[in-house]
């Protein structure tokens, strides 16, 4: 099966800075995607390159089986919520939900899969308020079920639990469960850990435009302490330049490439799929 | 209560003056204007003085006290006015004031404002302040009457500063406190403008202001004049000096009002309007509202969606009455002489066009603002985009634009047929006017929101496509407006030899033809660049 998201050496430039360089990547159907990295280390230029907002520079990227520089072929498939919510101040948050779905002509019972959001999100009690009376959070649960509404194949997330309360986090965590248990891909763009940690099977890490680790959140930790008990913030700040340093050899399914882009994979035989991919 | 630190203010100060002046180098537009307009002020200013020294003489003779009180209690309400409504407006607050009040003391922050305002408000003014006085102790030989005349205007502007200021601050704290305001912000800031452009279209400013000012002149405040002329005119001595206790006093009064007010105003709880609803039953339905019937999918749900946004924040729509104040001296004319010219009618006819289509599709891509990623990614096509644009335009602005030409030309000297063919092109045009405003918005788009009030912030077209809108759709209308204008029709008439019926229904079908070809090539533009949006 063609995996959901497919990169290869995809790169971006703006002049002659590269916002993302060489960028392979590989995620199988219904997986989740944790993507993580510091401020401006090319996450969403690469989240926009895919989305089809951005064109590449050069490289090639497909999703759910589209060339992302078909535009077209490549929406049909996808849902985004980008990192400032999607939403208009003038509109309340069922209209909101309503125009969405004009827009995107979803069939069959429409109107109760808004129901059934704004249930979802806590938002029935406010759905016929404007949305500029809504807060931080509240703009941000539309956002998400803008994102989800037409039950996309693959969901990009720039950091969604952004300026939620725990409650409602925990409800976006279950909704991506959910998806994710279900057929749904989910690339997930954020600065929050344990929500990669909790939902993720894959963590890969950009730090200057270049990805330079990738993994199964347990292999990836276990690099960072041998003998357990490393923590994603450990692998995150390891990889990214940070005081910790990967000295031990890296796991079974995790690979880290150093500051020169040379992989160290693990010694599994090199395979291909998302978790154990060397790249250049 | 502690005194406010001078090193705090000072610093507050310098900040907010350097800040205003890196703002206008930022944009050189904005910093030419107030050159000119500065240069203006000066060049009057410098007339003002030539003309006090060329009539010191009378002056000096006491025969034109009383006018001068009457200028000195119209100036101080001026100044009390502007200062006042600057302070309600916009300048009761610094930027990131929440950062400033939780470093330094509050007062020293109203310090600071009271002296950015004062100076904001009497430097332009400054010139007079020195030049006339200057100007009438050269012309009678006196340095005291010059020193009089600095100390009398020093005190006049001193003391309309502060009484503006503290009426803006009691004011201010009045409307965040009513839920009235709050609620009704947008009709009543509508209602002001309406009034002052009632004012000017009218020409009854001077109506309005002659009266104000003779009775403040009644007031102890036209004792600044006897003030300034004191040492030379005839004038009061115990007016002069009255005039120095009211400043003292309103200096004292003022700083014991104004820490309060300020205080109270930045620790208010602000009146919030209650959240606003649909009013409609809190179901959810998946037809966009009235224009389900012309097109259930995508593009009658952006159609939809432009009249509900444009309808629940109509401040967006406030560069719409910019071409108003062209309309000015016509309505002036038409009020004074009961009779439309032929002229007014033909150009509300564009005007309802260019309205319709600078209101809903002149800035398609900024105004998604955050959601244009997510529209662009929603898979609806650019034909279906510029589409949706196309159909609020025309559904909205064609009634309004047949209605409002429809009457203003009955009430106009035109024939019967001239306005039914104003009317014709009028709807005409508002469609094309959909398209062309989509196209030029669409290539020069403008995704910043930029202060529309001195309060508000919202993302409107950019001049640049405003202007380009406003020619490309003047031009298609040339013909349409030209043949409804009689004096031009009949220069016509004799020059190819044809009737009106004939030029009316030429003029306005070339109008329609050439509207047609420009709102087509814009559809396709817009769609193109919707279909084309990275960033």
């Amino acid at each position: 099966m063609d995996p959901a998201i497919e990169a290869t050496d995809l790169t971006k430039r703006y002049g002659d800075e590269a916002a993302v360089a060489d960028l392979s990547l590989s995620i199988p159907d219904g997986s989740v995607y944790g993507f993580l990295g510091p401020n401006g280390a090319g996450k969403t230029t690469t989240m926009r390159m895919l989305t089809t907002l951005t064109r590449p520079t050069s490289g090639t990227a497909r999703v759910a089986g589209a060339d992302v520089r078909d535009r077209p072929a490549v929406v049909e498939h996808i849902g985004y919520l980008p990192e400032e919510p999607p939403v208009f101040d003038e509109l309340t948050g069922r209209e909101q939900l309503e125009y969405a779905a004009g827009l995107r002509d979803v069939g069959g019972d429409a109107a109760g899969r808004i129901d059934e959001l704004l249930d979802r999100f806590g938002l029935s009690a406010d759905a016929d308020k404007r949305i500029g009376a809504y807060s931080k959070g509240m703009k941000q649960k539309v956002g998400i079920a803008i994102a989800i509404l037409h039950e996309p194949a693959v969901l990009f997330l720039d950091e969604p639990t952004s300026g939620l309360d725990p409650r409602a986090a925990r409800t976006v965590r279950e909704v991506l469960a959910e998806l994710a248990a279900g057929e749904t891909t989910v690339f997930l763009s954020t600065h929050i850990l344990p929500v990669v940690d909790e939902l993720a099977d894959t963590v890969g890490v950009l730090s200057e435009g270049r990805l330079v680790a990738e993994g199964a959140p347990d292999d990836l930790k276990s690099q960072v302490a041998e003998g357990g008990g490393g923590t994603l913030e450990d692998v995150f700040l390891a990889v990214t330049g940070g005081p910790e340093s990967v000295e031990s050899s890296p796991a079974e399914g995790a690979s880290v490439v150093d500051g020169e882009g040379t992989a160290e994979a693990a010694e599994d035989g090199g395979g291909t799929d998302a978790s154990t991919r060397e790249r250049p | 209560m502690r005194r406010p630190s001078v090193r705090h203010v000072s610093l507050i100060v310098r900040t907010e003056a350097r800040r205003r002046i890196r703002a206008l180098s930022g944009s050189p537009l904005r910093a030419v204007l107030l050159l000119l307009g500065g240069g203006l002020l000066v060049v009057f200013q410098l007339g003002l003085a030539v003309a006090v020294y060329f009539l010191a003489d009378r002056i000096a003779a006491g025969s034109t006290l009383p006018l001068a009180r009457v200028v000195a209690a119209g100036a101080w309400t001026l100044f009390v006015v502007v200062t006042a409504v600057s302070i309600v407006s916009n300048r009761s607050s610094y930027d990131a004031m929440d950062g400033l009040l939780t470093t330094v003391p509050a007062a020293d922050v109203a310090t600071a404002m009271v002296f950015t305002e004062a100076g904001g408000a009497v430097l332009p003014f400054a010139p007079s302040v020195v030049l006339a006085p200057a100007a009438f102790g050269l012309a009678t030989g006196s340095f005291r009457a010059a020193l009089a005349g600095f100390v009398g205007l020093a005190c006049l502007f001193a003391t309309a500063t502060l009484t503006g200021f503290v009426a803006g601050f009691a004011v201010k704290n009045l409307a965040v406190r009513s839920a009235f305001v709050a609620r009704f912000r947008g009709v009543l800031a509508a209602l002001v403008f309406l009034a002052y452009l009632a004012v000017i279209t009218t020409q009854t400013g001077g109506q309005v202001a002659g009266p104000v000012a003779r009775a403040v002149a009644a007031t102890p405040v036209a004792w600044f004049a006897d003030l300034a002329l004191l040492p030379v005119a005839p004038v009061s001595v115990l007016a002069g000096v009255g005039a120095l206790a009211l400043s003292v006093c309103v200096a004292v009064g003022a700083l014991a009002v104004v820490f309060p007010l300020t205080e109270a105003l930045w620790y208010a709880d602000r009146a919030r309007p209650a959240a606003r609803s649909t009013g409609s039953a809190a179901t959810t339905t998946v037809t966009p509202g009235a224009f389900a019937r012309l097109d259930g999918g995508p593009a009658g749900w952006i159609a939809h969606k432009s009249v509900l946004r444009a309808r629940r924040a109509p401040v967006k729509l406030l560069f719409l009455a910019y071409p108003l104040f062209a309309l000015v001296s016509p309505i002036g004319q038409a009020v004074q002489s009961g009779v439309v010219p032929a002229l007014l009618a033909a150009y509300v006819a564009v005007y309802a066009a260019w309205a319709a289509g600078a209101g809903f599709a002149l800035n398609p891509l900024g105004d998604e603002g955050a959601a244009l990623p997510v529209s662009a990614t929603s898979g609806v096509r650019g034909r279906t985009f510029a589409r949706g644009h196309l159909l609020a335009t025309a559904v909205v602005g064609a009634p309004i634009a047949l209605v409002v030409t429809a009457v203003v030309g009955s009430f106009s000297p035109l024939a019967p047929v001239a306005v039914a063919a104003l009317v014709v092109a009028s709807a005409g045009l508002c469609v094309g006017a959909g398209g062309v405003a989509a196209g030029v918005g669409s290539v020069l788009p403008r995704f910043e929101a930029v202060r529309v009030t001195r309060s508000r912030r919202a993302t409107v077209p950019s001049l640049l496509a405003f202007v380009v809108y406003s020619v490309v759709l003047l031009v298609t209308a040339s013909p349409a407006m030209a043949v409804a204008v009689p004096l031009v029709r009949d220069w016509l008439a004799g020059a190819l030899g044809a009737g009106d019926t004939t030029l009316l229904v030429a003029g306005t079908a070339v109008s329609l033809l050439l509207v047609g070809i420009a709102g087509y090539l814009g559809y396709r533009l817009a769609a193109n660049r919707f279909d084309d949006y990275t960033v």
